[in-house]
């Protein structure tokens, strides 16, 4: 194989591992996930950086 | 779900991970792609056929490691989304608008004219060709601008202002991100050191040739241009590191210590040139932090301040405060800290209770403390001191390893000019040995500039605890061993190739 296609293929096996298989089943966006808006987004992290029982 | 130490611990581990087996393939990239376009120009001036082959062969490496390096740092945004989606949020506007822009126009610029350059020979003119070449070098480059430009805000966040409304960071002023000088000295000291790598790796593969007595006048051809580039950009490294450094004594006192293993401030204060931290040192104690060290009297108050006579604050000065020389402790920042956060829940609650009088006298209380607001997460002042040992150690590694590539530049280029390369053997095993010398040297670059700003994501606004995701720390460890397997496969994949096509040689071109 030349090595021009060689790296191609390479190329498509990383791609295809990295967005449909680490992305998809291992790395979700949590704040997207777990929340519908921006403003609940914001509601949590104001939550967070202001817990006084840590 | 947790958010323990634990997680922190595995999240960090995860993302120097990626980091650093990103950046095995980045700085050849940023260099190799500038060595070819000078090896290109010189055989679109001279039209020698020979200047052609040795272009394409160093180009074929280029391609290999641009190939197997492509998308290994998009997983980096991966690991923003889901194990630091705190600070993904927090940071979101500042760090979105630069990856932006690399994304839309440094990337593609990048990835564009790669393609006419490496699959282009005789199907464009020869001019549009080298065009081609040289903006891969330049997209390339730009490509690592605005990362380091995200980068430098999290080492010194200026331009921006908290919105308590949000909990985001908004971008006042893109100018002020941009020309932020810690950005600045980082960007030119990062690509310069890809421009160094890259050279070193050249010299190190045509003395393999030149060893194996194969291929002498490529060889040493390559050398030449390689040894000039590597001779003049190490000069310019030297100077960027000294401007970095600089900028870390303004903004980031407590690495700076750290990476001289500093703890009692001085002035006229010596750089150890090589010294061994006694691991018993604890901050505070009476013990010496060196069991044996060789000093450059008044150098760290050089670097640091620009004046042989400066104080630089140690460790302890930082840590408990020094009144002479008007450094706060850090239990005086934390409780200031500690206001600001209070303030923030006061701000929350009176704005749902609709009071707006509170809620205006809250805000000016956070506005007035919020410059310690990462103070207010640490639990002791001990906290804010990083890794001493880890970062003192990859600091003199790094520096000492660089002196080395300026001597050996110079031996390179000053046989190779007289024409006894060849017949040195011994600079021809030291320059092919001092390849993964180089790679030690960068990986040792970023865990100074990493590791010294713990235990802040974003120095002195939001410790790394605080911006780590509450997810479960099982789930991080098995993708820090998914990406450790992945990456290692890649890695020996660059490497069986790209040892092929050096086995292979220039003639096959």
């Amino acid at each position: 194989m030349k090595i021009g296609k060689k790296l191609w293929l390479l190329i498509a096996i990383k791609l295809f591992i990295l967005f449909f298989i680490v992305k998809w089943l291992f790395f979700p966006d949590v704040l997207q996930t777990r929340f519908n808006s921006d403003a609940e987004r914001s509601a949590y992290i104001l939550k967070h950086l202001t817990n006084k029982e840590r | 779900m947790e958010n323990t130490d634990l997680l922190v611990d595995w999240s960090r581990a995860q993302f120097a991970l990626t980091a650093l087996y990103h950046w095995l393939f980045v700085p050849l990239t940023l260099g190799l792609t500038f060595i070819v376009a000078i090896m290109e120009t010189i055989y679109v001036k001279t039209g020698d056929i020979w200047w052609k082959k040795t272009t394409q062969f160093w180009m074929t490496l280029l391609a290999i490691n641009f190939a197997i390096g492509l998308a290994t740092g998009i997983i980096m945004e991966f690991e923003f989304g889901t194990n630091w989606s705190n600070y993904s949020w927090i940071v979101g506007d500042i760090f979105g608008a630069p990856l932006a822009i690399e994304g839309l126009m440094a990337f593609f610029m990048e990835s564009t004219f790669f393609a006419v350059m490496f699959f282009g020979w005789d199907k464009v003119s020869k001019k549009m060709h080298l065009l081609s070449t040289w903006l891969v070098a330049i997209g390339s480059n730009l490509s690592a601008l605005w990362i380091l430009v995200a980068n430098g805000w999290m080492q010194h966040p200026v331009g921006m202002q908290f919105n308590p409304d949000t909990a985001r960071n908004e971008m006042v002023n893109f100018w002020d991100v941009f020309f932020n000088p810690s950005a600045v000295s980082k960007f030119l000291h990062t690509v310069t050191s890809g421009y160094v790598l890259a050279s070193l790796f050249v010299i190190g593969i045509s003395a393999w040739y030149l060893l194996k007595k194969r291929e002498m006048r490529f060889a040493k051809r390559s050398m030449i241009v390689a040894a000039s580039f590597g001779l003049i950009t190490s000069f310019f490294l030297l100077t960027t590191g000294d401007e970095s450094a600089f900028e870390v004594a303004q903004n980031q006192p407590m690495k700076l210590a750290a990476m001289e293993g500093l703890y009692k401030g001085k002035t006229r204060a010596g750089i150890v040139a090589i010294g061994l931290l006694d691991q018993e040192k604890s901050v505070g104690d009476t013990k010496e932090p060196f069991t044996f060290k060789l000093e450059i009297p008044n150098a760290l108050s050089f670097l640091g301040y620009h004046s042989l006579q400066a104080f630089v604050p140690g460790i302890e000065d930082l840590v408990f405060g020094n009144k002479k020389h008007g450094i706060m402790s850090v239990k005086e920042k934390m409780k200031e800290g500690k206001i600001a956060v209070n303030a923030l829940a006061s701000y929350k609650q009176y704005q749902k209770e609709e009071n707006s009088q509170k809620a205006k006298e809250a805000l000016s209380t956070f506005r007035k403390h919020e410059r310690y607001l990462g103070y207010g997460y640490l639990k002791s002042p001990l906290d804010a001191v990083p890794n001493v040992a880890l970062t003192f150690y990859s600091f003199h590694v790094m520096v000492g390893l660089g002196t080395w590539f300026l001597l050996l530049f110079i031996l390179v280029l000053y046989f190779a000019m007289i024409n006894e390369i060849e017949k040195r053997r011994w600079v021809l095993y030291a320059a092919l040995w001092t390849i993964p010398l180089a790679y030690v040297a960068q990986e040792a670059g970023w865990i100074v500039a990493e590791a010294g700003r713990q235990p802040w994501a974003i120095q002195d606004l939001l410790p790394v605890g605080m911006a780590a995701s509450n997810v479960a720390s099982t789930s991080v460890q098995i993708t820090f061993w998914l990406f450790a397997v992945l990456f290692t496969g890649l890695l020996i994949a660059e490497i069986k190739i790209m040892l092929t096509q050096i086995k292979n040689g220039p003639e096959e071109h």
